[in-house]
This record gives structure tokens, C-alpha cells and sequence, in this order.
């Protein structure tokens, strides 16, 4: 029996996308969908491709709007519903609570790598030469060599970029992380370490929800498979 | 107590906008607007030319008077006023100090007769400084937090490339540490490197003092770097405001879908 909080508690979601320059056509990709994550679990995302497993996390994030059911996420001991929250409370939850990794490094001119991944961190009120520290243990760990973190991620490989990504996105130890294919373009060895701080994280209590193309790795990280099918598509 | 209310009994709006209308003769340029926007938000207003948008900042920074509606604005001290119903001298004060704007044109928003340096001491006389060392001495400081060589001070802004005019004004509106900040195409007109710079300015002083602005922006890629939230105007109307990235992955309007569709990747 899981004693564990509940920190995602989702009732009965339903997402659609009403495309409007496209012949005004209704897709709707879940329905009816519950979901529930508790600390220290990692639950991993199945199901084919189209069957809307990142507009699930879209959707925990607040990045998708839905158009029924409850997104409950814990957050200062409260459940909030991301479905309906006021914009102000959504920011605040993704700011303390809510992490969330995708698969690209979204890079901002001029910004250095090493202020890339503090940023959020200085953004919850930590000092910025603190911030910097964290971040800076990050890139150690994820193997981005030093002579590279002064300068902005622009130029950098794939991989090194999807790796500040992940250093930027795991720099606050968010109560719940959200990761969408974080280590598409990663080698074996950098997989190894990316697994290291999602156990980290499941470790210190996190609910950690992940996509991963590779089935080793959602194996080797994950505590449970959650299966999202598609489902029959409604006409317009 | 849930954290809305948590939210809403802490801090008011600094911007509240209610029933907004503006026409020009026959011509409607803002019909019904409402929002709120709170101390520190970023808020971009995006839409097709003849949208409304430059009519409604003007109606908001207090240069144009609405037909209808309210631009209620509350005060350091906690009251809460209409924009449009305080005395003159007071709505001037206000623009002057409180409040920064930033127009697209640096000529409509520099003094081009005097120096860069008086440019910025200006505003801080307006509310008062009288000591010219004090003064020079906070002008250089802003100066050079925008990244302009001091050693120019006393040059005249004509002689600046668009880009140091530009950053120039937002020094002059800075220096009396406002609240909230209008700001027109603040990168127009500006090429796409100058743009970066101003930009990546932008955002770190809009996050390190903790500034409200609201920006105009044709670019919707700008919008995504500085903006908590995004409003969509079409023919004097909003059809849409939400969080930043909401608006641009998920829109719900045919209007922003069809601005969001048109550009290759933001
Ligand atoms: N912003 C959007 N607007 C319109 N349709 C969308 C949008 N986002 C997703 N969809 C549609 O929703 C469906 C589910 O997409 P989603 O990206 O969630 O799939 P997925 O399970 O993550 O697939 P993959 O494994 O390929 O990443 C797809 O048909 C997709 O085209
Ligand atoms: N002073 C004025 N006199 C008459 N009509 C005006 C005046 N100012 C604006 N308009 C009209 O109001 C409408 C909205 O204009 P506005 O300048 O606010 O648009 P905008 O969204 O800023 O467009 P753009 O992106 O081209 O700057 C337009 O039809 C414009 O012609
Ligand atoms: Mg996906
Ligand atoms: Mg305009």
C-alpha cells in the first residue's frame, strides 16, 4: 500500500484541438483520462506516436489548455487545478513546484551557459552566486567541460545542448518534473548520468513523469508504465 | 485559504482596464478592452497592423483619453485612481516618475538638443534632484547599465548609431526606477543583431527590478522572451490572452492560430 502524497491527481481529462484555419476540424486526443502520481514515483509515458502522450505533459504544465477535467498538482501543501487556476497561481507552481524538460534548448541570445541553468533557480529567490554553484555542480556532473560555460549554448552540439537543457531543468529540485524525450540525442554514458539524477530525484520525494524513446532507459528509471492509446477520433 | 485568494488579498493589480472603447470618427480602434496587470508582469500585445494596439498603449500610459471606460492604476501608496480623472499636473508626475515609455521612434521619445547625458539628468530634475554632481553621477550609472560608453555622455544623441538611441531612451525612462514601463516596437526598425542585444538588456532589467511592462511587438519570438503573457488583438478587439507559451502552442482563436501558423517556428 503507496502512503506516499498524492502530487498529480488528474480526473477525468479531456484535450481537443479545434483547428479552425484547417477546415475547422476537432481532433480530440484525450478523453476521459485519470491520472494519478505519487512522491517518489517515475511514471513512464507509453503508447504509439500520436497518442498524446506530450499533450499530456503540455496539459500538467499548463502549456495546453483543457477543455474538461481537473489537473490537480500539489503545491504548498494545497491541490491546485492547473485547468483552472488564475494565470498568476500557474506561474507560481511552475516558478516553485512544476519542472519541465523538453527535448530542445529553447537558447536566449547572449545568456551564458552557466546563467542559462541558474536562472530558474535565481527566479525562486536564490542568491545568484548560490544559483551559480548548483548550476555549476550540474554541468560537472553532466559532463559539459568549463571552458564552455561561460558562453552562450548557441553554438553548441545537440547534445551538449539537450545536456544544459536538463541542467537548467533539474537546477531546482521541483516537487514534480515533467521530462519529455530529455535524452533523445545523448550517448550511453550521458543517459547513465541523466538516469543518476532522476533516481536523485525520486530519492528526495519527487513525482517524476517521463517519455523516453528508449525503452531501456524508461525500464531502468521508471518505477510503473502508464499506457496512453489513441483514442477513436471525433469528427468536426 | 486557497492560493488565489492567498494571491489576490496580497498585492493589487498596478493596471486595471475596464470597458475600454476608442474610435476616430467612424473608425474603431479599441473596442471593450479589459485586463489587469499586476507589479513585476510582462504582458505583449501582438496583432495585424490597424489592430489597436499603439491606440490602446497610448490610452494606457495617459496620452490619449478613451471614450468609454476606466485605466485604473494604483498608486505606491495602495489608492487606487482613474488615470483619466486626476488633474493634469498630477497624470503628467505621474508619466514622468511612476512610469516609462519607450516609443518606437527614439525622436519621439529623446531630446535631440541636448546631450545624451541630459537626457537622463532631465528626468531626475523633473522629480526634484537638484545637485548636478548627484545628478551626473546617476545618469553615468545608467548609462553604462545600458551599455552605453560614458565617455559620450555629453555628446548629442544624433550623433548615436539606432540601437544606442534606442537604449539611450530606455536609460532616460529607467533612471527615475519606475514601476511599469510602456514600451511601442521597442526593436523595430533596429537590425537583428542590435535587436539581440537590446533584448537580452531588456529582459534582465525587466526581471532585476521587478518592472510591469507592457510591449507591442509585431515579433512573436520576442514576445516569447520577455512576456508572462500574450494578448491578441484584431480589429480593435481582443480575441485572446493567456500565458505566453499557451497562447502560442495551443491557440484557441481562429485569429491567433492563423498569426501563430504564419511564422516558421517560434
Ligand atoms: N498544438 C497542437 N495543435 C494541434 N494538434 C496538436 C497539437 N499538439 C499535438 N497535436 C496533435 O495531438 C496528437 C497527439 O500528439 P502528441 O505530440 O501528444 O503525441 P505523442 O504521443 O507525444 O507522440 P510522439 O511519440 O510522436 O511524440 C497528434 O495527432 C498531434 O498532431
Ligand atoms: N490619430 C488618429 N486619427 C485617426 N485614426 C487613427 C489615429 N490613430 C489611429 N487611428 C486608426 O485607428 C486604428 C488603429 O490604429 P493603431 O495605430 O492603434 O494600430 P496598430 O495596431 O498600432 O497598428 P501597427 O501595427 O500598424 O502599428 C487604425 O485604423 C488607425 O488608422
Ligand atoms: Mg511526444
Ligand atoms: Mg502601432
Amino acid at each position: 500500500m503507496n502512503t506516499a502524497p498524492v502530487l498529480i491527481d488528474v480526473h477525468k481529462l479531456e484535450k481537443s484541438f479545434h483547428l479552425h484555419t484547417q477546415g475547422d476540424v476537432t481532433l480530440t486526443v484525450l478523453r476521459g483520462l485519470d491520472f494519478r502520481v505519487t512522491a517518489g514515483e517515475c511514471v513512464v509515458l507509453s503508447g504509439p506516436s500520436g497518442a498524446g502522450k506530450s499533450t499530456l505533459l503540455r496539459c500538467l504544465y499548463g502549456n495546453y489548455l483543457a477543455r474538461s477535467g481537473q489537473i490537480l498538482v500539489r503545491h504548498d501543501g494545497t491541490m491546485i487545478d492547473i485547468a483552472t487556476a488564475h494565470h498568476r497561481t500557474i506561474l507560481d507552481v511552475r516558478r516553485r513546484t512544476l519542472g519541465y524538460v523538453s527535448q530542445f534548448l529553447r537558447v536566449v541570445p547572449r545568456v551564458t551557459t552557466l546563467n542559462v541553468v541558474a536562472e530558474p533557480l535565481v527566479h525562486t529567490g536564490t542568491p545568484v552566486e548560490s544559483a551559480r554553484a548548483k548550476a555549476a555542480g550540474l554541468l560537472t556532473r553532466l559532463g559539459i567541460p568549463e571552458r564552455l560555460w561561460h558562453v552562450a549554448p548557441q553554438t553548441f552540439s545537440g547534445g551538449e545542448q539537450q545536456r544544459v537543457n536538463i541542467a537548467r531543468g533539474f537546477a531546482v529540485d521541483y516537487p514534480v518534473l515533467l521530462l519529455d524525450e530529455p535524452t533523445s540525442a545523448l550517448d550511453p554514458e550521458n543517459r547513465q548520468r541523466v538516469a543518476g539524477l532522476i533516481e536523485d530525484a525520486k530519492n528526495r520525494g519527487a513525482a517524476v513523469v517521463g517519455i523516453f524513446h528508449d525503452h531501456d532507459f524508461g525500464s531502468m528509471v521508471g518505477t510503473r508504465w502508464f499506457d496512453v492509446q489513441p483514442i477513436a477520433k471525433a469528427a468536426a | 485559504m486557497n492560493a488565489i485568494s492567498k494571491i489576490a488579498a496580497n498585492d493589487l493589480p498596478l493596471l486595471s482596464v475596464r470597458q475600454l472603447d476608442k474610435s476616430f470618427g467612424a473608425r474603431t480602434a479599441c473596442r471593450n478592452i479589459n485586463f489587469d496587470l499586476w507589479p513585476g508582469e510582462v504582458l505583449a500585445v501582438v496583432g495585424e497592423s490597424g489592430a489597436g494596439k499603439s491606440t490602446l498603449l497610448r490610452c494606457l500610459c495617459g496620452d490619449q483619453q478613451p471614450d468609454l471606460g476606466q485605466v485604473l492604476f494604483t498608486r505606491r501608496d495602495g489608492s487606487i485612481s482613474d488615470l483619466y480623472d486626476i488633474p493634469e499636473p498630477e497624470r503628467r508626475i505621474l508619466m514622468r516618475t511612476d512610469w516609462g515609455i519607450i516609443h518606437q521612434n527614439p525622436r519621439d521619445g529623446l531630446r535631440f538638443g541636448v546631450s545624451a547625458g541630459a537626457n537622463v539628468g532631465e528626468r531626475l530634475m523633473a522629480i526634484g534632484a537638484r545637485n548636478y554632481a548627484e545628478i551626473r553621477r546617476t545618469a553615468a550609472i545608467w548609462l553604462e547599465r545600458l551599455e552605453i560608453d560614458v565617455a559620450r555622455m555629453d555628446e548629442l544623441p544624433f550623433t548615436f548609431s539606432g540601437g544606442m538611441q534606442q537604449r539611450l531612451q530606455i536609460a532616460r525612462n529607467l533612471v527615475t526606477q519606475p514601476r511599469l514601463v510602456f514600451m511601442d516596437e521597442p526593436t523595430g526598425g533596429l537590425d537583428v543583431s542590435v535587436q539581440a542585444k537590446l533584448l537580452d538588456l531588456l529582459r534582465s532589467l525587466v526581471g532585476e527590478l521587478g518592472l510591469a511592462a507592457v510591449i507591442v511587438t509585431h515579433d512573436l519570438a520576442v514576445a516569447r522572451l520577455l512576456a508572462d503573457r500574450l494578448m491578441v488583438m484584431q480589429g480593435g478587439a481582443v480575441v485572446e490572452l493567456g500565458l505566453t507559451d499557451q497562447v502560442l502552442d495551443d491557440p484557441q482563436h481562429p485569429y491567433s492560430q492563423l498569426l501563430v501558423s504564419s511564422v516558421l517556428q517560434i
